[in-house]
C-alpha cells in the first residue's frame, strides 16, 4: 500500500471531464464515487484529494468544487489485486468506500486556507461568519492542497479557472520507478541511477593516466604470477625435486634456495613499485576530481547552498573524494590481483590434481560464506563505535568552540562530564569492536583451517593410496595454495562494501557536478556602457518554495543618484528583494530594470562590478585586511583602499592595529568585532565603486555615533550614486529621497519622511515608537 | 534571591475562574475577562517534557493571550476540550513496527506498521532526521515533514530496534 498517491498532473483529460482543473488525478472510483452522490465529472471546476480524514485518521478524501458547491467526500479506498513491482504494470482494482459527505453553498464558501499543524495540517474556509475546518492532510498532501487553496481561492473570488502550467509538474516522483525523489531540489532518483554511467565517468577521470594504469595491471598480474609460482618451488619442486633422489635436481639446495629468495625479491620489488604508480595515479585523479567538483559548485546559484548545510557539503564532497581515492588505489589493485591470483592458483591445483582440485572448489565458498555471515554481524558494532565517535567529537569541538560560554557560565565541569560520557561509551564500544575482532577472527580461521582440513585428509589419503598420482610434495603445494584462496575470499566480502560505498560517494559527486545552477546567465548579454543608475521594480513576485510568496507584486523606481530606503518588519522581504537586485535568486514573476534593461539580459561581469552589496552576512575571508578590502578589485591601489576605508570609517581602527592594514583577519586569527567587519565590508563594497550600492542592515552593529559618521561620508559617496538602504533603524534612514515600506511582500506606503510621518500610516507609527524608545533610554536623536 | 527572577517579571497565566474556553465551529474560543477572542490556538511550551503544562494561549495574529499553567487547573469539559486540542494540533503517527529500512545514496526509504497498516516514506539525511526525544523516545521526519514516532525503542520488538539502532 502507498502512503500517498502522487497527483496526475493531467491539464486536459481524454475522459472528457471538461473544464475540469484536476489537481489530484480524478481516478475512476472518484468519478464513481461522486456520480453516486449526483456529481457529475463535467460540473466539476476544482478537483483535489487528500489523505487524512478530520479524525487525522488515514482516509482518502475528495474535495471538489462545482458551480454551486463545495463537496468533501470522506472514505477508503480498499485496493485488491497484485501491486505494481518496478516493472510489471498494477492489475489492481480500486473501490472507494463512502464514509461521510460534507456540502458547503458555494456563494458561501470563502478564503479556503491551509491551517499548518505540527506534524499535519487543516484546509480550513471562512463559512457563515466562522472558520471551519473542512479536511485533513498529512504534509505529504499538502502540496495539492495548497494548490487547492490557490486555485479555489481564485475561482471563488473572480470565477477565473486560469492555471499556470508550472503547478502541475508534479516532479516529486521517478518517473522511471514512480519512487519519490528522496530531496524535491535534486532529481536523483538513488534506485534507477545507473551505476555503469557512473563508473564509466569515473574511468574518463583515469583516461589520461591511461599507461600507468597498464603499468599497474601488468605489475599487478606479474605479481600474482609470482606469487602462485613460490609455493609450487618451495614445496612441490623442493619435496619431489630436491629431496628425492635420482630426479637429476637431487641435492640442490643452494639453488632452490636462491630461486625462493630470488622470487621473493622479486616480487617486493614489483610490489614497491604498483603502490607508487597507483598512489600517483589515485591522488592526481583525486585532485582532478576535487577541483571538477569545485568549480562545479562555485557556479551553483545560492539556493543551491541554503538547501543543505555548507559545511556538511564541503565534508561530504572531501569524504568522497577520500572514498575513491582508496577504492581506485587500494581496492581495485587488490581486486585485480585477487581475481588474477584466484584463477592461478585453481588452474595450478588442476593440472596438479583435479579430483582434489574438485574438492577445494566445493569447500572453499560453503566456508567463506559462513566467514562472511560472521563479519555481518561486525559491520554493526563498527558503525555503533563510528556513531560514538562521532558523538564524542562534536561534543569536543562543541566544548571547545563554545570556551568563552563554558568558562563565563563556569560550566567546565559539566562539559567535562559531558565529553567524558561520551568518551566512555566510545571506549566501551571501541573495546567491544576489539573484543569481536579478537574471538570472532580466531573462529573464522578456524572455519577456514577447518577447510584445509578437510583436503588435508583427502590428500593424505590419495598420497597413501596413490590415487590421483598423488605425492607427499604435491600435497604441501596444494595445502599452499588453499591457503592462497583464503585471502581472495575475505577480500570479495569486503569489496562488496567498498564498491557499494564508491559508488554511492561518485554517484553523490557527479550529482553536485551535473547540477543546474537556477539562475542562469544571458547567452547574449546587452551591455549598457556607462550605467545612469535607474533601478526599477515591476510587479515583482517570489517565494523561495512555490507555496508561500515571498515578495507578493512589489513595483517601484528609483531615480539615478537618489537614495531609497526599505522599511519593514523584520521577515517582511526586504533583504529577499535586494538579493533579487543581486540576482542571486531569479523573480518569479514581473521583472527588475536597470537603466530600463532587464537585468536577466545583462551579463554578471556587468551587474555585479555595477551593483555593490553590504548585507548583513560580514564574512571575512583568512588574509590581511587590505586583501580583503581588496576582494572586488584586487587590482585597486593602496590609495584606493586607504580612502574606502575612511569613507566606511575602518581606517581609524584599523590604524590602531599594530601591523595596520596588514594585520591577519580571519578564521583563527585577529578576532574583529560586530562593528570593525561591518565597517571592512562597507569598505568593500565603496571599493567597488558602483552605480548602484545596497546596503542592507549595513551599519546595524556600530554605535549610533559611529553609524552617523558613516552615514555622513556615505552620502558624500551617494551623490552620483543610487543608493538602496534597508535599517531598522528609522533614523538612519532619514535623509532618504524616498521610503518604500514593506509589509508582508507588498508594498505599504510610499513617500518622503516628512510626507509619510502625515500619512500617519505603518511608518509613522514605527517611528514614534523607535522615537520614544530611544528617549527612554536616555538617546536623544 | 531563590524566587527574584519571577518576582520581577510575572508570566501572564489564565486564571480558572475568569478564563472560558468554548468551542465554536471546532475550533477553541475564548472569553478572557471580558475580552471574547473567536478562536485561539494552543502552543505547548515544552513540547517534549511537558505535555499539559506551560500552554501558550495564541490569539489569530500569534499574539499571546496568556498561559495556562496546568491543564489540571480547569474544570473537567475545559481539560477535555483542550486535551482534544493538543491531541489535533501535534497529532503524530506512531510506528509500531519497523518492516524494512533501506538505505540508498544516504538517502533511506522506511516501510512501517502504525496503527492502521504499512506505510512507506523517505528520510533524507537519516541520522539527522532521527531525534532522540527523552529516554527511548524516539521521532522521524520524513523529506515532506511528516513526523514519526516511536514512543519507546525497548518496546518495539528486537527486529525493527535492530534496524533502527544503526541510525541512533
Amino acid at each position: 500500500m502507498l502512503y500517498y498517491e502522487p497527483s496526475g498532473a493531467v491539464l486536459t483529460d481524454p475522459a472528457g471531464h471538461g473544464n475540469m482543473i484536476e489537481i489530484s488525478k480524478f481516478r475512476e472510483e472518484a468519478s464513481a464515487a461522486l456520480l453516486k452522490r449526483g456529481i457529475r465529472p463535467e460540473d466539476i471546476v476544482v478537483f483535489a484529494e487528500t489523505d487524512l480524514a478530520l479524525d487525522l485518521n488515514h482516509a482518502s478524501v475528495y474535495i471538489v468544487l462545482t458551480e454551486t458547491k463545495l463537496y468533501v467526500l470522506e472514505g477508503q479506498t480498499a485496493i485488491s489485486g497484485r501491486p505494481g513491482k518496478l516493472r510489471k504494470k498494477a492489475a489492481v482494482t480500486r473501490t472507494f468506500i463512502e464514509t461521510d459527505l460534507a456540502e458547503y453553498e458555494k456563494e458561501q464558501v470563502k478564503s479556503p486556507a491551509i491551517e499548518e499543524l505540527i506534524s499535519a495540517g487543516y484546509l480550513t474556509i471562512e463559512y457563515s461568519g466562522g472558520t471551519r475546518r473542512i479536511a485533513a492532510m498529512t504534509r505529504t498532501a499538502m502540496r495539492d492542497m495548497r494548490l487547492f487553496v490557490k486555485y479555489a481561492g481564485k475561482y471563488l473570488e473572480d470565477g477565473s479557472t486560469e492555471t499556470d502550467p508550472e503547478d502541475f509538474k508534479d516532479d516529486r516522483f521517478c518517473p522511471k520507478c514512480g519512487r519519490r525523489y528522496p530531496d524535491p531540489n535534486r532529481k536523483i532518483c538513488p534506485v534507477c541511477m545507473e551505476k555503469t554511467k557512473i563508473y564509466k565517468r569515473l574511468l574518463q577521470f583515469y583516461k589520461k593516466y591511461r599507461w600507468q594504469m597498464l603499468a599497474v595491471l601488468l605489475s599487478i598480474t606479474a605479481l600474482s604470477a609470482l606469487g602462485v609460482i613460490a609455493p609450487y618451488v618451495s614445496t612441490s619442486f623442493f619435496y619431489d625435486k630436491i629431496l628425492t633422489p635420482g630426479t637429476g635436481w637431487f641435492g640442490q639446495i643452494a639453488f632452490v634456495l636462491a630461486l625462493i629468495v630470488g622470487l621473493r625479491l622479486l616480487s617486493t620489488l614489483v610490489t614497491s613499485l604498483t603502490g607508487v604508480i597507483s598512489a600517483r595515479v589515485s591522488a592526481y585523479v583525486t585532485y582532478d576530481l576535487k577541483r571538477t567538483i569545485f568549480t562545479a559548485i562555485e557556479r551553483l546559484s545560492l539556493s543551491f547552498f541554503t538547501a543543505r548545510q555548507t559545511g556538511g557539503l564541503m565534508n561530504q564532497i572531501n569524504n568522497d573524494a577520500n572514498t575513491i581515492y582508496w577504492f581506485f588505489c587500494q581496492g581495485v589493485p587488490d581486486f585485480l590481483k585477487n581475481v588474477v591470483q584466484l584463477i592461478a592458483v585453481f588452474v595450478i591445483m588442476f593440472i596438479m590434481n583435479p579430483l582434489l582440485a574438485g574438492c577445494a572448489a566445493v569447500i572453499m565458498p560453503l566456508f567463506a560464506y559462513v566467514v562472511w555471515r560472521i563479519y555481518r554481524r561486525m559491520t554493526t558494532l563498527h558503525q555503533r563505535r563510528y556513531a560514538s565517535s562521532r558523538s564524542m567529537n562534536s561534543a569536543l569541538s562543541d566544548a571547545l568552540s563554545g570556551f568563552r560560554v563554558v568558562k563565563t557560565f563556569a560550566r567546565e565541569k559539566d562539559e567535562t562530564e559531558r565529553f567524558d560520557k561520551r568518551s566512555r561509551r566510545l571506549a566501551n564500544d571501541a573495546r567491544n569492536v576489539t573484543i569481536f575482532n579478537n574471538t570472532a577472527f580466531p573462529f573464522a580461521s578456524f572455519i577456514m583451517y577447518l577447510s584445509n582440513i578437510i583436503i588435508w585428509a583427502l590428500g593424505g589419503w590419495m598420497v597413501i593410496t596413490g590415487a590421483g598420482g598423488m605425492t607427499y610434495g604435491k600435497l604441501m603445494a596444494f595445502i599452499a595454495y588453499v591457503g592462497l584462496m583464503n585471502e581472495p575470499m575475505f577480500m570479495f566480502v569486503d569489496m562488496i562494501y567498498w564498491f557499494s560505498d564508491c559508488t554511492n560517494a561518485a554517484g553523490r559527486l557527479f550529482e553536485i557536478a551535473d547540477a543546474e545552477p537556477d539562475v542562469t546567465e544571458a547567452e547574449q548579454p546587452v551591455s549598457l556602457g556607462e550605467m545612469q543608475g535607474e533601478v526599477e521594480f515591476r510587479g515583482v513576485e517570489f517565494s523561495y518554495d512555490k507555496a508561500r510568496k515571498v515578495i507578493d507584486g512589489v513595483s517601484f523606481t528609483v531615480e539615478p543618484g537618489e537614495t531609497l530606503g526599505l522599511v519593514g518588519h523584520s521577515g517582511a522581504g526586504k533583504s529577499t528583494l535586494a538579493n533579487l537586485l543581486m540576482r542571486l535568486y531569479d523573480v518569479n514573476a514581473g521583472e527588475i530594470l536597470i537603466d530600463g534593461v532587464n537585468i536577466k539580459e545583462l551579463s554578471f561581469s556587468e551587474l555585479r562590478a555595477n551593483v555593490g552589496i553590504v548585507s548583513q552576512e560580514t564574512y571575512l575571508f583568512v588574509g590581511s585586511i587590505a586583501d580583503n578590502i581588496r576582494y572586488a578589485r584586487p587590482d585597486a591601489s593602496f590609495e584606493e583602499v586607504l580612502t574606502a576605508a575612511r569613507i566606511s570609517g575602518a581606517h581609524d581602527f584599523i590604524v590602531k592595529l599594530p601591523d595596520g592594514y596588514d594585520t591577519k583577519i580571519g578564521f583563527g586569527y585577529k578576532d574583529l568585532s560586530g562593528g570593525e567587519r561591518q565597517r571592512l565590508s562597507i569598505a568593500r563594497a565603496v571599493l567597488l565603486n558602483p552605480k548602484i550600492l545596497i546596503l542592507d542592515e549595513a551599519t546595524a552593529a556600530m554605535d549610533t555615533q559611529t553609524e552617523r559618521r558613516i552615514q555622513e561620508a556615505l552620502t558624500l559617496l551617494s551623490k552620483d550614486r543610487t543608493t538602496i538602504m534597508i535599517a531598522h533603524r528609522l533614523s538612519t534612514l532619514r535623509d532618504a529621497d524616498k521610503l518604500v515600506v514593506i509589509e508582508n511582500g507588498k508594498v505599504q506606503e510610499t513617500g518622503t519622511h516628512n510626507e509619510l510621518l502625515i500619512q500617519k500610516g505603518v511608518y509613522s507609527k514605527l517611528y514614534t515608537l523607535q522615537l520614544e524608545a530611544l528617549k527612554n533610554i536616555g538617546v536623544e536623536e | 534571591m531563590d524566587n527574584a527572577l519571577t518576582d520581577i517579571v510575572k508570566i501572564e497565566y489564565l486564571q480558572p475562574d475568569k478564563a472560558e474556553f468554548s468551542l465554536k465551529n471546532g475550533y477553541i474560543a475564548l472569553k478572557n475577562d471580558q475580552t471574547e477572542y473567536d478562536r485561539v490556538f494552543l502552543h505547548r511550551c515544552f513540547p517534549n517534557e511537558l505535555t499539559e503544562e506551560y500552554l501558550s494561549v495564541l490569539d489569530r495574529d500569534n499574539n499571546e493571550i496568556g498561559v495556562i499553567r496546568r491543564i489540571d487547573d480547569f474544570p473537567e469539559e475545559t481539560r477535555e476540550l483542550l486535551r482534544g486540542e493538543l491531541k489535533r494540533k501535534y497529532h503524530i503517527y506512531t510506528i509500531k513496527a519497523i518492516l524494512s529500512i533501506n538505505e540508498k545514496y544516504g538517502y533511506s526509504y522506511w516501510k512501517i506498521k502504525d496503527s492502521e497498516g504499512e506505510r512507506d516514506f523517505t528520510v533524507r539525511d537519516t541520522y539527522r532526521s532521527i531525534n532522540r526525544i527523552t529516554g527511548d523516545r524516539v521521532t522521524v521526519t520524513d523529506v515532506d515533514g511528516n513526523r514519526f514516532e516511536i514512543p519507546s525503542l525497548e518496546a518495539l520488538d528486537r527486529r525493527s530496534r535492530r534496524k533502527i539502532e544503526q541510525y541512533l
